[in-house]
């Protein structure tokens, strides 16, 4: 298995305060890494300097072993697919056709969308299960049948990798399994990469090969779930008391947060 | 739904044959009466034609058609792609003050003696360079650049061009007064064979040059991030956009002074015709576009006959209550 990416000591900041520091990694082909880490840790800082939208002040980011600054935005976008975290989507456009905006970096500038073009949409309606929506407006679309049709557009990049932002935030339980069980068939049967930053501790570590820990810019451990998901790495990174078991069914890390401070849980309850 | 080649050529059609007849009905009325039928099939059959007639329809008020066509035609198709990189319905290029700056540059260069020839475009142009930079320098003040606030500033440079204007037309006694006043509400009565010819290529070439990034204007008007992840070079599409819209709006301004919100209303009932998308929008624009501003210059030159009103007036008369009504109905949002 080659590298689909390469991160190399790449540091980030937009102001004057740095968002990312010294941060080196590497994304295996085909593997389904999650990065996690508690708010204001840079996640989204980091999945956008991966797909060229920022660039880092210090390092190199190679994909497929090419340095990112020398690949144009449109070649990026035939190898990657990006789904951002979700904002209300307040488009007239039909899901059709911002399904069919997924082909646009293969297609000129003065050229109609082809058969092939189409074909493609079909397949990416289909496998997110929202070909039943394709006439509706996507600005009346609920938050977790928008997120199943930008997952749509990206896939009709005919993407090696997708990138997604907390793709389940926003979602309610039904939902964020079914997301999540997409990205991992997508993941098992076309081989695509999937890196995911997420919130959810317990859902990265039931799907996720591998994992990233991020806090406060810089990596706090990454490795196989079990590696990462521990009491002391989880506690020390998020700064509250957690307990560590494993999930029965799925033999992952389960964690679960409390609080010792009974005063306070006392008035939760009241 | 989806749209293909085959749709887009047959709903230009129509919008063609639509042009055709507001041409030719246009054509036939004015404050003369002319006996057109028979003006123009005495051409055609190579007989004796009446030369007041053929004056009348051919010397006035076909070139005057046809400019007013074409001014139509850019002024729509600026306001499309203002709204679409703006991702605002209220945008366009009077709205922005690009319009009025293009109006300054020109009457500036009719105050220092060189409003002719190629010189009256070049300052218009320039004159909408300054102001859409200003409009959007101001703008940018603010943390975040709210496209309502680019509108709201836009409005207020426009004022402020205008007031410019009048205080040059204060202070103008002699032959270039009449020249300047010209520019304060659009005038075509004056169209010549010769501006036609400056401003149809300039409108077809622009027109296509637009065209060509009417899917990027699609996706540019879903989001900037989500345009960039899909391989638009959104900063430098939107530099080109403004820019060669911003052209064509001068170059039409510069033939026509200023004719305000036939980029709002033609634009606007386009997309409640024909959907969001800008391979459709565009061309139906710049098309209905210019059937709109013949149909109102039309009305200019004949509602109050004998007299003339300028067909800004037309224009600002429907437009003015359009926008409000836009305003409060949609918001600035799209939705």
């Amino acid at each position: 298995m080659g590298l689909a990416f390469e991160i190399k000591s790449i540091s980030f900041r937009y102001e004057d305060s740095w968002v990312l520091k010294d941060i080196s990694f590497e994304v295996h082909k085909a593997e389904f890494l999650g990065i996690i880490g508690p708010n204001g840790s840079g996640k989204t800082s980091l999945l956008k300097l991966m797909d060229k939208i920022l660039l880092p002040q210090k390092g190199s980011i190679y994909l497929d072993g090419i340095d990112l600054k020398d690949i144009n935005q449109r070649d990026i976008a035939r190898k990657i697919g990006v789904v951002a975290q979700s904002e209300p989507f307040l488009s007239s456009f039909s899901v059709f056709d911002v399904v069919l905006m997924g082909r646009s970096p293969y297609l000129s500038r003065f050229q109609f969308e082809g058969r092939h073009d189409f074909e493609i949409v079909h397949d990416a309606l289909r496998l997110t299960e929202t070909d039943q929506l394709s006439k509706r407006m996507v600005g009346n679309l609920s938050g977790g049948e928008q997120q199943r049709v930008l997952i749509a557009r990206a896939l009709a990049q005919e993407p090696e990798i997708l990138l997604l932002d907390e793709p389940t935030s926003h979602l309610d339980l039904k939902h964020q399994v079914g997301i999540f069980e997409l990205l991992k068939h997508l993941n098992q049967t076309s081989k695509i990469t999937v890196v995911m930053v997420s919130h959810d501790i317990n859902f990265a570590s039931q799907f996720c090969d591998r994992l990233i820990l991020l806090k406060e810019g810089r990596i706090a451990g990454q490795g196989r779930p079990q590696e990462v998901i521990t009491e002391e790495i989880i506690r020390s990174v998020y700064e509250v008391p957690v307990l560590v078991d494993q999930n029965p069914y799925t033999r992952t890390p389960r964690v679960t947060p409390y609080s010792l401070n009974r005063d306070s849980q006392a008035d939760n309850i009241t | 739904m989806v749209l293909t080649k085959h749709k887009l050529l047959l709903i230009c059609l129509l919008l063609v044959v639509l042009m055709a007849i507001v041409t030719s009905f246009s054509l036939m009325i004015g404050t003369t009466r002319v006996d057109t039928w028979n003006t123009i099939t005495a051409l055609i059959y190579d007989r004796k034609v009446d030369p007041v007639f053929f004056s009348i329809l051919f010397k006035i008020r076909l070139p005057r058609i046809l400019l007013a066509g074409l001014v139509g035609m850019v002024l729509s198709m600026a306001g499309v792609v203002f709204q679409a990189l703006l991702r605002n319905p209220l945008a366009e290029p009077f709205v922005l003050g690009i319009s009025s700056g293009a109006a300054i540059g020109a009457v500036l260069a009719i105050i220092f003696g060189i409003g002719y020839g190629i010189f009256l475009p070049t300052t218009a142009f320039l004159g909408a360079l300054v102001s859409m930079a200003l409009v959007f320098s101001l703008a940018r003040r603010q943390t975040r650049m709210s496209s309502t606030t680019v509108i709201l500033i836009g409005v207020v440079v426009s004022a402020f061009f205008s007031s410019l204007i009048m205080f040059f037309i204060a202070i103008t006694s002699d032959h270039r007064l009449s020249a300047i006043l010209f520019w304060l509400y659009g005038d075509l009565s004056l169209s010549t064979y010769e501006q036609v010819g400056i401003l149809a290529p300039v409108a077809i070439l622009g027109g296509i040059f637009l065209f060509g990034y009417s899917r990027s204007m699609n996706i540019i008007n879903t989001g900037e991030d989500v345009a960039k992840q899909l391989g638009v070079e959104v900063e430098r599409v939107k530099l080109v956009l403004f820019g060669v819209s911003s052209l064509i709006t001068a170059v039409a301004v510069a033939e026509s002074g200023v004719i305000g919100f036939v980029g709002l209303i033609v634009p606007h009932l386009m997309r409640m015709a024909f959907g969001p998308d800008h391979r459709l929008l565009l061309p139906t624009s710049g098309l209905f576009g210019a059937s709109f501003m013949i149909a109102a210059d039309t009305a200019a030159r004949t509602v109050v006959s004998p007299n003339e009103l300028p067909v800004g007036v037309i224009t600002a008369f429907l437009g003015a209550p359009f926008f409000i009504m836009l305003l409060r109905t949609r918001g600035s949002r799209w939705g």
